[in-house]
């Protein structure tokens, strides 16, 4: 027999294990056997198994995870969510909404999504809110007769029931924004320089507060498909175009980024995965990334990348949740 | 071939989560794939998965990588040994015609002559370094990247700007040198008994 068929024979051996040849061939000697039987065990151990997908691996790991670990009960509809997130309800009661209508007291409901974990909440009007990363929203137990109001710190995906006479309103800090019913995203965490709200269907209007003393607000418009990124600082008002990373990361939790400096990237990592970057070499806060970046992949695996995917790699230490970035040692 | 640095094998003994999952990660497709070759996909990922089940409820230290590699390919080497040794796994086989009982038979014979060893480990990484020094610079980089570096053809014919065909042919290139160059070293990897 020719080596070549022998090892072709090994090759596809996983789908074609039957072949009467080669049985003949193996049984025709002892010589015979030992030979294919070294090639056969070298051809196993040479297996990267790059043709195993992503999602098999995904799937086995929690598969291997839910038979090592107590089951947990899912809290949130994200299936890549890797922890039942931790949802901190406070019934404040007491508390008063609306300076107006000081009659009723009304029950206010706060959930935070601590960093590193995802969830949702139905609102009192069905409306479904999305929560990621160190998120707190804030809403009355019940809506009051003439608008919804929320308050949101941090970043949600709303689905909001159209209800023409009640505006569903969500207050950023001094600003907000007022809808009727629509699909968007507001990303707006209080120490992040800019505000950002993205549309993806009906129409929704973001307002502005004006100077420090006026009650006044300056209202932008925003079109399906578009985005608003409001600058703290200066007041100013951008347009854009959806991200093109948009549903990816709101329906799976991956992060598409384009030329983004290492110094904000730090800032999602810190909160997708619930730990503290500290730059020990400033110069590399500078540096620019593209790529993208998923919610159920880890930290280890997550700084690896980065670090292969820059010319100058760079090196970092790991001490309980601190990140600590360095330059690469000589 | 080593992937995980000293930093993630000393996580991996304090059980850190996030450490298993990046061995996890490299280790599951290359074992399922060794697996594939004596017992059928499906057997193979479900023995993959005890293996890891195994580590987990143990918690084993491993002083370097290829003891962490001797560990689990030995582990998945003795599952699926004990997997075919069952008579009804025997004849679901070769009823099923998933393997002839010619083939049945020389997959355990393989298996029990395989050495899993961290020293076998050890020798075949440096076969494998001495082997790729001898190959055409293009084709070691290729076959660098696809077999060692696990990216997947079309990943590895962006990289390079050729055809996935082009990459293919490389990769049996190199793996025919292997083949050739391993020749001399098979009893490396062999216990004869």
């Amino acid at each position: 027999m020719e080596k070549e068929k022998l090892i072709e024979s090994i090759i596809s051996a996983p789908t074609k294990n039957n072949d009467p040849e080669i049985d003949a061939w193996i049984n025709e000697s002892s010589e015979n056997r030992e030979e294919y039987i070294q090639h056969k065990n070298l051809w196993a151990i040479m297996q990267t198994g790059s043709e195993i997908s992503e999602l098999q691996i995904r799937n086995s790991l929690s598969l291997v995870r839910q038979k090592t670990e107590p089951a947990k009960p899912p809290i949130s509809i994200w299936n890549l969510m890797k922890y039942a997130a931790l949802i901190f309800v406070t019934l404040l009661s007491g508390y008063l909404i609306g300076k107006i209508e000081v009659k009723h007291e009304v029950a206010m409901n706060e959930v935070f999504v601590p960093k590193g974990n995802r969830s949702s909440v139905t609102l009192p009007d069905g409306t479904k809110a999305w929560i990621n990363n160190g998120t707190k929203i804030t809403y009355p137990e019940k809506f009051s007769e003439k608008e919804r109001v929320i308050e949101l710190e941090g970043e949600g995906f709303f689905d909001v029931v159209h209800d023409k006479a009640h505006p569903f309103i969500v207050k950023v800090g001094e600003n907000r924004v007022k809808v009727l019913g629509t699909k968007f995203a507001l990303v707006a965490y209080p120490e992040d320089k800019f505000i950002k709200a993205e549309l993806i269907s009906g129409k929704i209007e973001f307002d502005v507060k004006g100077d420090n003393q006026s009650d006044e607000f300056k209202s932008y418009f925003i079109e399906p498909s578009q985005g608003l990124v409001l600058e703290k600082s200066s007041g100013k008002v951008t347009e854009s175009k959806i991200s093109d990373g948009f549903y990816d990361y709101w329906q799976n939790g991956v992060y598409q980024f384009k030329d983004e400096s290492f110094e904000e990237l730090a800032k999602k990592i810190e909160r997708i995965y619930n730990v503290e970057v500290t730059f020990n070499d400033q110069s590399l806060k500078k540096r620019l990334f593209s790529g993208t970046l998923s919610v159920s992949d880890n930290i280890f695996s997550l700084m690896e990348v980065f670090k292969s995917a820059t010319g100058e790699p760079f090196a970092y230490t790991y001490q309980g949740n601190h990140i600590y970035i360095n330059k690469q040692k000589q | 071939m080593k992937v995980l640095s000293s930093d993630i094998i000393t996580l991996l003994n304090q059980n850190n989560e996030a450490a298993f999952d990046v061995a996890f990660s490299i280790y599951f497709p290359r074992l399922v794939a060794f697996a594939k070759q004596y017992v059928f996909e499906e057997d193979a990922l479900n023995l993959v998965q005890d293996t890891f089940i195994t580590m987990l409820n143990r918690g084993p230290v491993f002083s370097n990588e290829n003891q962490l590699q001797g560990y689990l390919y030995t582990n998945v080497k003795n599952n699926c040994l004990m997997f075919l040794r069952r008579e009804k796994v025997r004849k679901k086989y070769i009823d099923y015609k998933i393997s002839s009982e010619t083939q049945f038979n020389i997959n355990i014979e393989a298996l029990e002559s395989l050495n899993t060893s961290p020293l076998a480990f050890d020798e075949i990484e440096q076969i494998i370094k001495q082997t790729l020094d001898t190959l055409p610079p293009r084709c070691r980089e290729i076959f660098i990247q696809s077999r060692m570096e696990g990216k997947k053809n079309a990943e590895v014919a962006a990289l390079f700007d050729i055809s996935e065909k082009a990459v293919e042919a490389q990769i049996t290139k190199a793996l025919k040198v292997f083949k050739i160059a391993l020749k001399d070293y098979l009893s490396l990897l062999i216990f004869f008994f």
